[in-house]
């Protein structure tokens, strides 16, 4: 027996318990162990940790995948990479610098960086989307005041936000998804930061809400998307402005409308821009 | 659709369970595995088809996060047993803590647990763990028998009172 433990080593035991021991070791691990009831007992053991583990580790859904870790979302950035790398040894130095430019435009036009964000600024977009489900939840369900000021007064609203907030708001044009302004309200974020919340609602009376704010340590973020129960939410930066569309409604749908809110903010802003 | 690409998209969930138990924030976790497949896609001419791109990936991903630790100036948490010990065993701590599994795999020291569940979780076999974390294999065998040894503790939980030796407080 002496001379089976030195042959048969903890590590045959380990791979025993894995499924991962050679079939020629197969016959003799199996006599020990069954020679050894100490030996047996710590197999055992180990069999039903891994047992364990694997129903553990196995009956959560990871296959839900966010939006930011799609195909769509990743091969976006990952064509405008290429563009900038490919073959770079052969190529003279103004190759690379004309695809990174090309590369910035694509960026810039798509709404989000091509590089890995750095950590901060996704630690800044978690804040801020969690702020953005709070605010939801606390105004979506109000019945007597949901909004500050209404929608009969959407020039004032809009007017005294963007000063607050210290950036011309813009308001998107939901109507195509049946969804109409109901107002807006004045919010604080952490560090006495302001943002400004606008309510839509549809002739169901189901609500989303559109939330802004500004700060400095923003920077650009691409499109993410955040699940919370029911409540779904999908952010962006841009530059140091944070936008996010929360709502109780089928993911879906929800992206095709925060991608349409994109837009036209966008295009609104570039006006405003143009005409100054 | 291409083999890497096609392959890729079926590795997801599995780097996302794994990316989550570096972190136990699904959040941060899914910032990781987004990190890792941007360099994946960037970097896919360097996989050597028919080599096992799950692995590949995993390799991948764990040097991102040992990057990004080193960036943070935090270093992995390794297994310095005596404190492991002194802090995970507290009395105090109620008996059905102790038989969650997800308790205790948060308990293990990173080092073991990332191994224990490359191993157990992930399938991976122990050479392609080695690779994984780049170190040798007996490095991965002697984690993978503490992380059993330490669960074992963690899982009788009361069985500690018998065993003072393991409570000993620095």
């Amino acid at each position: 027996m002496n001379d089976k433990l030195t042959e048969i080593q903890e590590a045959d035991l380990h791979a025993y318990v894995d499924k991962q021991l050679a079939e020629d070791k197969l016959q003799a691990v199996e006599a020990f162990i069954k020679e050894n009831p100490e030996i047996a007992k710590k197999v055992a053991q180990w069999q039903q940790q891994n047992e364990a583990i694997n129903a553990f580790f196995t009956k959560d859904d990871f296959t839900t995948i966010p939006e930011k870790l799609t195909l769509d979302h990743l091969k976006t950035s990952q064509s405008a990479q290429r563009t900038s790398t490919n073959n770079t040894q052969n190529r003279p130095w103004y190759y690379s610098l004309a695809a990174s430019l090309l590369l910035m435009t694509i960026s810039a036009m798509a709404g989000w960086t091509a590089k890995s964000l750095s950590h901060a600024s996704r630690t800044n977009g978690v804040n801020f989307v969690n702020s953005a489900i709070s605010a939801y939840q606390v105004f979506s369900v109000e019945k007597q005041h949901p909004v500050e000021i209404s929608a009969d007064k959407q020039n004032h609203l809009v007017a005294w936000l963007s000063k607050r907030i210290g950036h011309p708001l813009q308001l998107p044009d939901l109507q195509k998804f049946n969804y109409k302004l109901l107002g807006g309200r004045l919010l604080s974020m952490q560090k006495g930061r302001p943002a400004a919340q606008f309510m839509f609602e549809n002739k169901q009376g189901k609500r989303l809400t559109l939330l802004v704010s500004k700060n400095p340590s923003y920077h650009d973020l691409g499109f993410n998307m955040k699940k919370d129960n029911k409540i779904n939410t999908f952010y962006w930066m841009d530059s140091n402005v944070a936008y996010s569309i929360t709502g109780e409604i089928n993911i879906d749908k929800l992206r095709q409308l925060s991608k349409v809110v994109y837009q036209q903010l966008k295009q609104k802003q570039g006006k405003q821009v143009a005409a100054l | 659709m291409s083999i890497f690409i096609n392959e890729l998209e079926q590795c997801i969930p599995a780097l996302r369970r794994y990316a989550y138990t570096l972190f136990f924030n699904q959040d941060e976790a899914d910032d990781l595995v987004q990190d890792c497949l941007e360099h994946a896609l960037h970097k896919q001419s360097l996989w050597k088809p028919g080599t096992s791109l799950r692995a590949w990936l995993f390799t991948m991903q764990h040097n991102l996060y040992v990057d990004q630790l080193r960036k943070q100036g935090r270093q992995p948490k390794m297994d310095v047993e005596t404190d492991f010990l002194s802090h995970s065993l507290e009395p105090e701590k109620s008996e059905t803590l102790l038989h969650d599994i997800n308790h205790c795999i948060q308990q293990l020291p990173e080092d073991q647990r990332q191994v224990l569940l490359l191993v157990t979780v992930e399938g991976f076999t122990y050479k392609e763990v080695s690779r994984i974390i780049s170190s040798p294999i007996g490095t991965v065998m002697s984690r993978l028998s503490r992380a059993r040894k330490t669960l074992q503790i963690l899982m009788d939980g009361t069985s500690t009172t018998a065993t003072p030796i393991l409570r000993t407080v620095k």
